[in-house]
């Protein structure tokens, strides 16, 4: 087993409804994008890695151990709920410290722990403020501050990023990408396509409980070969440019989006990014813009699931 | 290293319990079940201020046993113990405990241990208090019925420990644990005396009387009847109260939790 | 190349009265609670009971009820029947206690409350969901029972449109004074758990302290406090049944005293509510 997580074919059933369907993946180090439409099974997925549910078959291992009523386990591990519900009652101060205490750390270690992880996720000035009076995104930092404080090898975030303003989305990817560059393993799920992008380039698509995709998004993108790799070329003559370009074999057609725009879909693109220059070197027409709309999650994510 | 992981299971109880006893006594629900609770100071304090002429211990004694065993008791047990686990779930806030390196059955067991300090903690001063009052105003002095304050104090902790594990089993069973315990609490334990034979023994009202009976001296409860003793009913209770958080702890173990939308 | 968009006309729907919008929250409340398996059978069983229990009652009058005139007083018995209190409680805790509740803790009273619905609309509506419900088991037993009974002569036409006349007030009495305090009790909490807990608390809670009080300290106005007595003695006075432990006069006020004030409670809490979200 080599990945931090390891799931081989594993089904759970809600009732009659499938939440996974026979679900194989491997999830590496460093930061993990679960990325599937709504009822996926992102969800269904984490709570069986938190032992939250149990699967129903195949095989589920986290950090090499099973973790269905794995008590040790939990001390490495950092979860970060979707929902949005603290124990609204106690301040974010006294939730963070007083989960670290369920880790068993002293009280006056768990209160430095505390204030260390509100300070790293901005919560420090609403910390003595009791967290039903917190915004949504004050909400999700709270849930991030508990799930990181007591040094998890493991952070499992189930939607981080849901109903996070612009400026505590920013603040939570930096925290999860310092979190990984210090040697912690995190598997995130989200919508925001270009904003795990941002952070990693691994990914596992799922998509009706299934694992479709997994590793890395450019190489996902390579293998789509029945989807031709878009390529849009600036060119004030986009139709003497197609001529030129017509004798390349892995060129599948043309489209002339705009007056100065050619797009060339190419099964190969890097033959393609190869050829070009020669070409526009040999005389041909100028090419005064390039960009692949293409090599993206959201490409990706279409392809296979739209 | 034993030391070590003992201190850290000391740390554990003591946050699970702190936390629940916070829940139970410094939110807003308290107001409800502090009120229920004082309901023997209250109306003892009405009945001396209203100068009712029989007011006694033998009163004290005919008004508690109906009014605070058969209605306070319940509805603060089933009110504090129904919200546990239950809540917990509902309200999505028990995947943080639940990810913490606690296991289930030791959840269980240190709420419950929350749970019965904040019970006694509502139910003990009110009853004491009513007792000082009654004893005030009949003009006998504090220590010439302490078997009677011995004996609800004692059937309160019983009835609390009873009553709350039921609950507690119910919670984490059922998924309205309130409509259940309202069942038992309001329909069974008041109709069981009125059947005939042994069906009793399965009420826990029956054993908390048993107690009374037993140890109080002189009184209306002294004449109830009851084959069993105090020390049989105070095994039962126990019995019942530990058996119902073993299981409770046992079906928690092996429950998943969907968590609500 | 041009393009030609369709042309966008704005919809003119004429908006329905009032009543069609408390209609349309009946209708999806009632839908709601005969889909619940807690409901059907708190409102199928406690209509068996109390309807059987009576019809029993007028067969065997004799046996049951020996000494009992068969005159307009006989159907005070039906009246006194412990289980239309017990389900009647049932009922409003059961339905009653997450009308509201429900809607704050989903926060569809905000859905609610963005129609050009008013707090008025919104009570009236879910009281109009409860009130036929409890009295399925307030009314409906009181009144098919001298209905049967004239049917078989065992009473005179005229006891029994009397009777019938009388047990719809008093069953009204009743539905309404449950109605206003599980409503009340659903609009002070998110939990609906707890507003059934509270319209057990308001039954029980009063009805067996002032009934041991009463018998203790042998001070029958005690039982002013429970607002069973309190129907008991406007029935006894209503079927002309012989005197009780307190007077009509106080109880009736009593009971719609609490019924008015309730209500209103009800009005001015949700006037004041905000829905937060969580």
């Amino acid at each position: 087993m080599s990945g931090v997580v390891e799931t081989n074919g594993v089904s759970k059933w809600y009732g009659e409804v499938l939440g996974l369907n026979a679900f194989t993946a491997s999830f590496g180090r460093g930061i993990t994008g679960l990325v599937g439409p709504n009822g996926a099974g992102k969800s269904t997925l984490f709570k069986l890695l938190i032992g939250q549910l149990r699967a129903d078959q195949g095989s589920l291992r986290m950090l090499d151990e099973d973790p269905w009523n794995n008590v040790p386990l939990k001390r490495r591990l950092g979860y970060c709920p979707e929902h949005n519900q603290l124990y609204g009652w106690l301040s974010g101060q006294q939730f963070v410290e007083t989960l670290l205490r369920l880790d068993g750390m002293p009280a006056r270690q768990a209160t430095l722990a505390a204030v260390e992880a509100l300070k790293l996720v901005g919560l420090s000035k609403a910390a003595h403020r009791p967290t039903r009076t917190y915004s949504r995104g004050m909400r999700q930092r709270a849930k991030l501050a508990q799930a990181l404080a007591h040094k998890p090898e493991i952070l499992i975030l189930d939607e981080p990023l849901s109903g996070a303003d612009p400026l505590a989305r920013v603040q939570i990817l930096r925290t999860i990408s310092d979190f990984a560059r210090d040697g912690g393993h995190a598997l995130m799920s989200t919508h925001v396509l270009y904003e795990i992008e941002r952070i990693t380039n691994n990914i596992v698509l799922i998509h009706n409980g299934k694992a479709i995709a997994s590793g890395d998004i450019h190489a996902i993108r390579a293998l789509i070969d029945e989807h031709p790799h878009a390529v849009r070329l600036t060119t004030p003559r986009p139709r003497d440019l197609a001529q030129v370009l017509a004798g390349m074999d892995h060129i599948v057609a043309f489209e002339f989006p705009a007056p100065d725009a050619l797009l060339v879909r190419t099964r190969k693109p890097d033959a393609f990014y190869k050829e070009l220059p020669e070409v526009v070197v040999d005389g041909g027409p100028e090419v005064t813009g390039l960009e692949s709309p293409d090599d993206s999650l959201d490409a990706v994510f279409r392809y296979l699931v739209g | 290293m034993i030391g070590l992981e003992l201190l850290r299971v000391l740390r554990q109880a003591t946050t699970v319990t702190g936390l629940t006893l916070r829940y139970l006594l410094g939110t807003r629900r308290v107001i409800p079940t502090a009120l229920l609770g004082a309901v023997p100071f209250i109306l003892t304090l009405a009945l001396a201020a209203g100068n009712v002429e029989n007011f006694d211990i033998v009163l004290f004694q005919i008004l508690l046993v109906p009014l605070f065993l058969q209605v306070v008791l319940i509805f603060v047990t089933l009110v504090s113990a129904t919200t546990l686990i239950r809540e917990e779930i509902e309200d999505n806030t028990l995947p943080y405990l639940l990810t913490r390196p606690i296991s289930k059955p030791a959840i269980v067991s240190y709420k419950y241990l929350g749970y019965l300090a904040a019970v006694l903690i509502l139910l003990i001063p009110p009853l004491v208090l009513a007792y000082v009052v009654t004893d005030l105003y009949a003009g006998d002095s504090f220590t010439a019925d302490l078997d009677v304050l011995g004996a609800f104090i004692i059937a309160t902790i019983l009835g609390s420990a009873a009553y709350g594990a039921l609950f507690l089993f119910l919670s984490v069973v059922v998924r309205k644990p309130l409509a259940a315990g309202l069942l038992f609490g309001f329909v069974w334990e008041s109709i069981v005396g009125s059947i005939p034979g042994d069906v009793r023994l399965l009420s826990i009202i029956h054993y908390l009387k048993s107690i009374l009976k037993d140890l109080i001296a002189v009184g209306p409860v002294t004449f109830y009847e009851s084959t069993v003793s105090a020390e049989i009913a105070f095994a039962v209770l126990i019995g019942m109260a530990v058996a119902m958080v073993v299981l409770s702890m046992v079906r928690l173990h092996g429950m998943e939790f969907r968590q609500k939308a | 190349m041009s393009i030609s968009l369709p042309t966008y006309t704005r919809r003119d729907m004429p908006l329905l009265g009032r009543g069609h919008r408390i209609r349309a929250i009946i209708t999806s409340g009632l839908r709601r609670e005969f889909k619940r398996p807690a409901a059907i059978v708190t409102v199928g069983v406690g209509t068996l009971i109390t309807t059987a229990w009576s019809i029993i009652s007028v067969f065997f009058a004799p046996f049951l009820l020996p000494g009992q005139p068969l005159d307009l007083s006989f159907f005070y018995t039906m009246a006194a029947n412990p289980a239309i209190l017990f389900f009647v409680t049932l009922m409003a805790s059961v339905i009653g206690s997450g009308l509201i509740a429900d809607d704050l803790d989903t926060m569809a009273l905000s859905l609610y409350l963005s129609r050009p619905i008013t707090h008025r609309d919104y009570l009236i509506a879910k009281a109009a969901i409860l009130v036929p419900l409890i009295s399925m088991v307030a009314i409906f037993p009181l009144v098919l029972t001298p209905f049967l009974a004239a049917l078989l002569g065992r009473f005179s036409w005229v006891i029994v449109l009397q009777a019938i006349g009388l047990s719809l007030v008093i069953g009204l009495l009743l539905t309404a004074f449950y109605a206003s305090v599980s409503l009340f009790l659903s609009s002070i909490t998110r939990r609906k758990s707890y507003a059934a807990a509270g319209v057990f608390a308001v039954t029980f809670g009063l009805t067996i302290p002032a009934e041991i009080l009463s018998l203790a300290t042998r001070n029958q106005s005690l039982l002013y406090l429970s607002p069973w007595e309190d129907f008991l003695a406007v029935a006894r006075a209503a079927f002309g049944a012989s005197a009780g432990p307190i007077d009509w006069p106080g109880a009736l006020a009593i009971l719609l005293g609490v019924t008015v004030l309730a209500s209103l409670a009800t009005y001015i809490r949700m006037r004041a509510v905000e829905v937060v979200s969580g």
